[in-house]
């Protein structure tokens, strides 16, 4: 079981995904809502930055909700740390510091990423290309490195400042590898000429699955969205050995042999 | 035994997880204990436990085919030496039969644990103790106190280091209150980390993560609270290894204590 699944499951047991969710979809929503009515603007986010001050902050206004939207639910994990370690009165005060340090990360990342999107352009065949290369980037050991960064956790003091200072780092800490592994996804949807919505949910899904992927050596590999269907899937529970697999499992396994 | 990869290798290693299993069949024999029944228990995680069998094949098997009177209940011959059982605490027939066994199935949610204070920050143990202050939360000492009707737990957070395992040895006081570091071994927890070196690796299955230990201090902390005879506001902590010879450092992120109302 991998560290991300442990998390889901007693975020579950909790009922603490719930408010995750909402937010993603409700970001989503939002997103497809502003699409039909940024046309001023060009057509979505490619015009954005091109189109003067207000609508570089437009731009950014759609590329931050659309970070909500797709990051919420992999956050979950660091989010459930976040709350768990902060007393009561203050977890509302320490979620909105990670979001800030997290939200960081992003924004800095859109102001490169949209004049990239922008020059780049929108097309199927362009789409395409950037699907092809966000997938080869999922294999490679820089992108693996950055998800088993995704995992880490940092102590959060309790008390006062330093508590919101602790939650804002431990965002900028969250946020910094996920920014290094997700770049190039979030260009997908930028890229489509229409269904923005529906590929900013494939997207997500496939985000979501390489954060349940367990920490690995980095290296090249398959794209490990397929590795974790395989094993949520119940054919495939048991019969299918991972490559990494660790644990008392393994040991019985060997001494069976 | 000490290293999580060759540790089945060792007798102790099935030595020691038998007697776990048999200390919590001790305490399947109170009636006053809540035994875990929500289907996440039940069923194991997702990917299945397997173990070879005689034949030479694999068989998955779940938790609950261990519980009493399924097909992979044990039976003992004495729950009684070391468990910490008072003597006829149930017949044997009961623990090991198909009887339904005293412990109640629930399977609700446990009551939620709550930060109520923590040191402040990262502290290095290395061949000499480490001593550090946790700081409670001001509602907790001017309320009920650290122990009410509530359990109380030490956190030890991230425990990170080079070392397949290690030993440690906390000590809890409450200087601050009048209550100062004990010799006493009953103000003391020994906590042992396994599988140290992997749960620190960034590519490991902990993520980098290290150990989390949870120690319940709750009778450490009923007679710290007494000696001092008012609220505490600040456990002294004081954390050494327990190696011969040359020992590496062990890193704790943070040291916390959390309060769990008794279900």
């Amino acid at each position: 079981m991998t560290p991300g699944l442990v998390a889901l499951r007693l975020a579950w047991s909790r009922g603490g995904l719930r408010g995750p969710v909402l937010i993603a979809l409700a970001a989503l929503l939002a997103s497809a809502y502003w699409e039909t009515r940024s046309q001023g603007c060009g057509s979505g986010h490619h015009h954005a930055v091109a189109g003067g001050l207000q609508c570089a902050s437009i731009g950014l206004f759609e590329w931050m909700l659309m970070v909500v939207a797709m990051m919420t639910p992999l956050l979950v994990p660091t989010i459930n740390h976040v709350w768990h370690s902060s007393l009561a009165r203050r977890r509302f005060d320490a979620l909105l510091a990670l979001g800030l340090g997290y939200g960081v990360c992003w924004a800095l990342a859109g102001m490169l990423l949209m004049p990239v999107a922008a020059l780049w352009g929108q097309g199927w065949t362009r789409a395409f290309a950037v699907l092809a290369a966000s997938i080869a980037w999922s294999c490679s050991p820089i992108s693996q490195y950055a998800r088993n960064r995704c995992h880490r956790v940092r102590g959060i003091h309790p008390f006062g400042l330093a508590a919101d200072r602790d939650s804002f780092v431990q965002g900028l800490a969250a946020g910094a590898p996920c920014v290094l592994a997700c770049w190039p996804w979030m260009l997908v949807p930028m890229s489509v000429p229409a269904g923005h919505a529906v590929l900013t949910l494939a997207v997500t899904l496939v985000l979501f699955l390489e954060r349940l992927d367990e920490p690995r050596k980095p290296a090249w590999r398959t794209a490990p969205a397929l590795t974790v269907l395989r094993l949520l899937s119940p054919r495939w529970t048991g019969a299918w050995q991972p490559a990494g697999q660790g644990g008392i499992h393994r040991r019985f396994a060997a001494l069976g042999k | 035994m000490e290293d999580p990869d060759y540790a089945a290798l060792d007798p102790i290693f099935w030595l020691h997880h038998c007697n776990i299993d048999r200390l919590w069949a001790a305490w399947l024999t109170q009636k006053k204990n809540k035994m875990e029944y929500r289907k996440a228990w039940l069923r194991g995680p997702a990917r299945h436990f397997e173990m070879p069998g005689p034949d030479g094949q694999l068989h998955k098997f779940t938790p609950a085919d261990t519980l009493p009177g399924k097909t992979l209940a044990p039976t003992y011959d004495d729950l009684q030496i070391g468990t910490g059982l008072p003597p006829v605490a149930a017949s044997l027939e009961e623990v090991t039969g198909a009887a339904p066994m005293p412990a109640q199935f629930t399977t609700e949610e446990p009551p939620p644990a709550n930060l109520v204070g923590s040191n402040s920050g990262k502290i290095t143990i290395t061949g000499a103790p480490a001593t550090t202050e946790v700081k409670l939360q001001p509602e907790v000492t001017e309320a009920a106190g650290l122990v009410g009707e509530e359990r109380v737990f030490l956190n030890l957070e991230n425990v990170r280091g080079t070392a397949p395992s290690a030993r440690l040895m906390i000590r809890i006081g409450a200087p601050s209150a009048g209550a100062a570091l004990a010799e006493d071994s009953s103000y003391s927890v020994p906590v042992a980390l396994f599988g140290l070196k992997q749960a620190t690796a960034s590519d490991g299955e902990h993520g980098g993560n290290g150990i989390n230990v949870a120690v319940d201090i709750t009778e450490i902390a009923g007679k710290l609270q007494e000696e001092a005879g008012a609220s505490i506001d600040q456990l002294q902590v004081r954390i050494e290894q327990q190696a011969e010879g040359e020992v590496s450092p062990i890193t704790v992120d943070r040291i916390s204590i959390y309060k769990q109302p008794v279900g």
